[in-house]
């Protein structure tokens, strides 16, 4: 089943003096389970196209669809609430909030959502990622490795159609980055997550399901593992 | 949820942004301090005697700093709530990207903000309730017991700094509020990676900027000395609106100057860094000017109000010196007997030594004469445009005599040596400007006196200034029987009080009796021949002496209220610079950490540092201390010129010299005090 689809994306940035393609005319499918890795230089359009797909900007030209709805077509107010139900978000920077506990931080999308907490689910999530002890520590007592695995545990509580993973691993050391994919790559199997990953190293790439590689926002080259 | 998680952001803030929520503290107490100032009973005081003259100068300048005070307390608040917004902004686009609403971020971070505003607040209006009781200890210890300066607790300071500060945050938050509800979550997750823009602006524009500012300053010293128009007030108005000019022009100036510098050196540039720290600093002081501006213009004004304050108290204390005995009573022209005031005084335990004498008079001026053509002579070389017989009262018109044993009565109350005269002798006690010239004129026998032989002249305090004391600056001293063939001109009774004596004590003895009034000398009537006098009452003994003095000399008041302007605005000062680069630590971590990686040791980078903020620090207190002594020069020589129209001081020069001195050195003090703190700081924070 298709969950998500870019159709003709593009996003150009113009001013007085230049024009910027940060995406042309991208697109693609990415079905219900699959892992796909983005890849590609500095500056090639991953980080934009993240961006369009999890409906944090607004693309120029062309859709984004995720489970049908169009993200283009919604109201800003609208598209938060879709985005709190149905994508979850790793960053590079983890983006925790320092005031709540590991606990507090990963339930967080549930409480502003009014949702009930499934603690078994969450004892599971955190076992799965190693964490369960850490889980009343505030995340500045974390290590860079735990604090990522808090925040895919965030991401994935929600049991969203899709995981969007902004170089996760980018401020991890080689050891962790690979313990952290492989934890990614896991938890997407076990818990039948589509998952999307941008980076740009390669070694990551390649335990992804699919890679799609990007140059000058362009899809230069697409691969099954 | 959101109120846990308010409470919880706020606390940490407290930890994280400490430096900020200080400084808004300590803004809120400034900000009480000044109001208390201007609401003052002393300052009120001021404003009136300014009124009196015709001059609205003193309100001009209180209007005008207290926009400062508000302008800056906004400028700093919100310049504090961006700053915040910056380091938190992820932190923000994390709780849009969950799913909160910017609804309910906006009043998460007007909640948090509440909390801190409130802290900022209350901790501030505390402090500075605090600061203003314990300059009323000093100032109260200083003078005595008699001078308070500040209200303890003032409603109208309490609540109009309230006002100030709720309406200001409550703007400003809301502004910031509005600011994170319109912007996308896209930048709000990215806010802090923004490079910063390097702002470089027009040379050749600069470079006029710099030297109008040159033109400005040389402008402004030129009106301060040479008083082009009539007015006194408008010439010190006129020069520290050039003052002002000078200082922001230079600022905006400088900047392109320093570029100019730096690109034109071949190989200068490139020794040490120094391409580095010249263009970190002119890029730093791009982005401030206007702050550099306010922060030099606030040490000018510091350095003026803190010397003219000291000034005016110098010449209180000489006034006082002036006055040696602390309670003189006169009465004039005729015989009576002011032994019950001494009584009253023995009974209640208030004096430590006293002396009941009586002042006498001839038709003679030998000596008057002398006196008004030495002070013709001064009024002349220092063209002040008035005669020596416009300052003379009528009834010292004449030659004042006093009796040999009750001069050396006083002599001994004062600590003084005792004098011998025989009986076939006189001597003369005078002002020190006056000595020289009577010893000529007699001694020389240029003038006669009398028919006794003059053995010298004694010239310490004695009750000698301003007319209604022991002669109007001279006093000849005679045999007991000499003063037979003389008038009397007062009955005096001089008194020192015990130590514990207050200003109620004088107050409640002033009321026992019906017949004695302070003396107030601004209260005079003029004579058919043009002279003036005292506005005596019939049957009223006059109050006078150095306590009166200190409880109606309005220049005290005066003295410490420009002190205490003078500590604000230098602290206002040191605040805003320190501030300024304080917030810069995060950028300046990053671009030293760029420079490590490029090969500058630690050692290195801590050479720059200093060397960046030795010359941050030294640029605004250069130019201010150039103009503000140069202006300061000119108001303390008029302000002591004017305080005094006898010539007191021997020699102004030095006193105004050392008065400067003083107040620059108060300044630098306070100053360096303030860059070494935020040296520490900062260091800390960049090089960890």
């Amino acid at each position: 089943m298709e969950i998500v689809k870019a159709v003709g994306l593009k996003k150009y940035y113009i001013t007085e003096t230049y024009e910027v393609r940060a995406l042309d005319d991208v697109s693609l499918s990415i079905a219900d389970g699959e892992f796909l890795a983005v890849v590609g230089t500095s500056g090639s359009g991953k980080t934009t196209l993240l961006n369009m797909l999890g409906g944090l900007d607004v693309p120029t030209e062309g859709g984004v669809w995720i489970r049908g709805s169009s993200l283009k077509d919604m109201e800003p107010e609208e598209r938060t609430i879709f985005r709190r139900r149905n994508i979850g978000f790793v960053f590079q920077q983890y983006n925790l909030v320092p005031v709540l506990s590991v606990y507090e931080n990963i339930v967080l999308p549930l409480r502003l959502d009014g949702t009930r907490i499934d603690e078994e689910l969450l004892g599971e999530v955190a076992e799965s990622l190693g964490i369960i002890e850490k889980l009343e520590r505030l995340p500045q007592t974390l290590s860079g490795g735990q604090q990522q695995r808090a925040a895919i545990a965030r991401a994935l509580m929600a049991k969203p159609a899709l995981i969007l993973a902004d170089e996760p691993t980018g401020n991890l050391d080689s050891a962790t980055s690979m313990e952290v994919t492989g934890l990614l790559r896991s938890c997407a199997e076990r818990f039948h997550q589509t998952m999307v990953v941008v980076t740009h190293q390669e070694e990551v790439a390649q335990m992804a399901d699919l890679i799609v590689r990007l140059e000058d926002g362009r899809i230069c080259e697409r691969g099954e593992r | 949820m959101l109120i846990k998680l308010s409470l919880r952001n706020s606390r940490h803030q407290l930890k994280e942004y400490g430096i900020y929520i200080i400084t808004m503290i300590i803004s809120v107490c400034l900000l009480y301090c000044f109001n208390s100032f201007v609401f003052s009973e002393m300052f009120q005081k001021v404003v009136a005697l300014f009124s009196i003259s015709g001059s609205s100068g003193m309100k001009i300048i209180v209007v005008f700093y207290s926009t400062i005070m508000v302008f800056i307390i906004g400028w700093l608040i919100s310049y504090m709530l961006n700053f915040m917004l910056r380091k938190r902004s992820a932190e923000f686009g994390t709780y849009l990207l969950l799913g909160m609403e910017k609804r309910q971020i906006v009043e998460l971070y007007i909640l948090e903000n509440s909390i801190l505003g409130v802290i900022s607040l209350f901790g501030g209006l505390i402090l500075g309730i605090g600061i203003t009781n314990i300059f009323n200890f000093f100032a109260k210890k200083i003078s005595e017991g008699i001078v308070i300066v500040l209200n303890g607790f003032s409603y109208n300071a309490f609540f109009l700094t309230l006002l100030y500060f709720v309406v200001l945050f409550g703007v400003l938050t809301i502004s910031v509020g509005i600011k994170i509800r319109k912007l996308k979550l896209i930048t709000l997750i990215n806010y802090e990676r923004f490079n910063e823009a390097p702002g470089m602006k027009d040379l050749k524009k600069g470079v006029v900027l710099f030297v109008l500012s040159l033109l400005g300053g040389i402008s402004s010293i030129f009106v301060l000395y040479k008083q082009p128009l009539e007015e006194s007030n408008n010439n010190l108005i006129l020069g520290c609106s050039f003052v002002i000019i000078c200082l922001f022009l230079l600022y905006y100036g400088i900047c392109p100057f320093i570029f100019l510098c730096v690109k034109r050196s071949k190989s200068w540039k490139y020794k040490s860094g120094n391409i580095f720290l010249f263009r970190n600093f002119a890029n730093r002081i791009n982005k401030i000017t206007i702050q550099l501006g306010l922060a030099s213009s606030a040490l000018v004004f510091s350095l003026l109000f803190l010397s003219t304050g000291i000034s005016y108290g110098n010449n209180v204390m000489e006034l006082l010196q002036l006055n040696p005995f602390d309670v003189v009573i006169l009465h004039k022209g005729e015989k009576t007997s002011l032994r019950p005031y001494y009584e009253y005084l023995e009974k209640e335990k208030l004096i430590d030594d006293s002396c009941l004498y009586n002042l006498y008079t001839t038709n003679r001026t030998a000596i008057m004469s002398i006196r008004n053509e030495e002070l013709d002579e001064y009024f002349k070389r220092e063209g002040i445009n008035i005669e020596a017989k416009e300052y003379l009262y009528d009834e010292n018109k004449w030659d004042m005599y006093i009796k040999y044993s009750d001069y050396n009565s006083l002599r001994d109350m004062l600590g003084y040596k005792p004098v011998k005269m025989s009986d076939d002798e006189f001597m003369i006690h005078c002002m020190p400007y006056l000595s020289k010239g009577i010893q000529e004129q007699v001694s020389q026998k240029k003038v006669d006196v009398s028919s006794l032989k003059f053995i010298g002249i004694r010239d310490e305090e004695f009750q000698q200034y301003d007319g209604y004391g022991n002669g109007q600056e001279v006093l000849i001293v005679v045999p007991d029987e000499y003063v037979d063939k003389l008038q009397l001109a007062y009955s005096m009774l001089a008194a020192d009080l015990t130590a514990s004596v207050k200003i109620s004590d004088l107050e409640k003895f002033v009321l026992k009796f019906d017949s004695l009034e302070v003396m107030e000398t601004n209260i005079i009537e003029g004579t058919e021949d043009s002279m003036t006098k005292l506005s005596a009452k019939k049957g009223v003994d006059y109050l006078n002496g150095r306590y009166v003095l200190l409880a109606t000399k309005v220049q005290i008041v005066l003295a410490a209220s420009l002190c205490f302007l003078g500590t604000i605005m230098s602290m206002i000062a040191c605040f805003v610079l320190a501030i300024h680069f304080l917030s810069d630590n995060l950028i300046a971590r990053q671009r030293y950490a760029v420079l490590n990686i490029l090969g500058y040791d630690k050692k290195m980078l801590l050479k720059l540092f200093e060397k960046y903020i030795f010359a941050y620090y030294l640029l605004p207190i250069v130019p201010a201390l150039i103009l503000g002594v140069g202006m300061a020069y000119v108001t303390v020589a008029q302000v002591t010129k004017d305080f005094f129209i006898i010539p007191v001081f021997t020699e102004t020069l030095g006193i105004t010299l050392n008065i400067l001195g003083v107040s620059v050195l108060l300044i630098i003090m306070s100053f360096i005090m303030y860059a070494v703190i935020t040296y520490l700081l900062s260091r800390k924070e960049v090089f960890t």
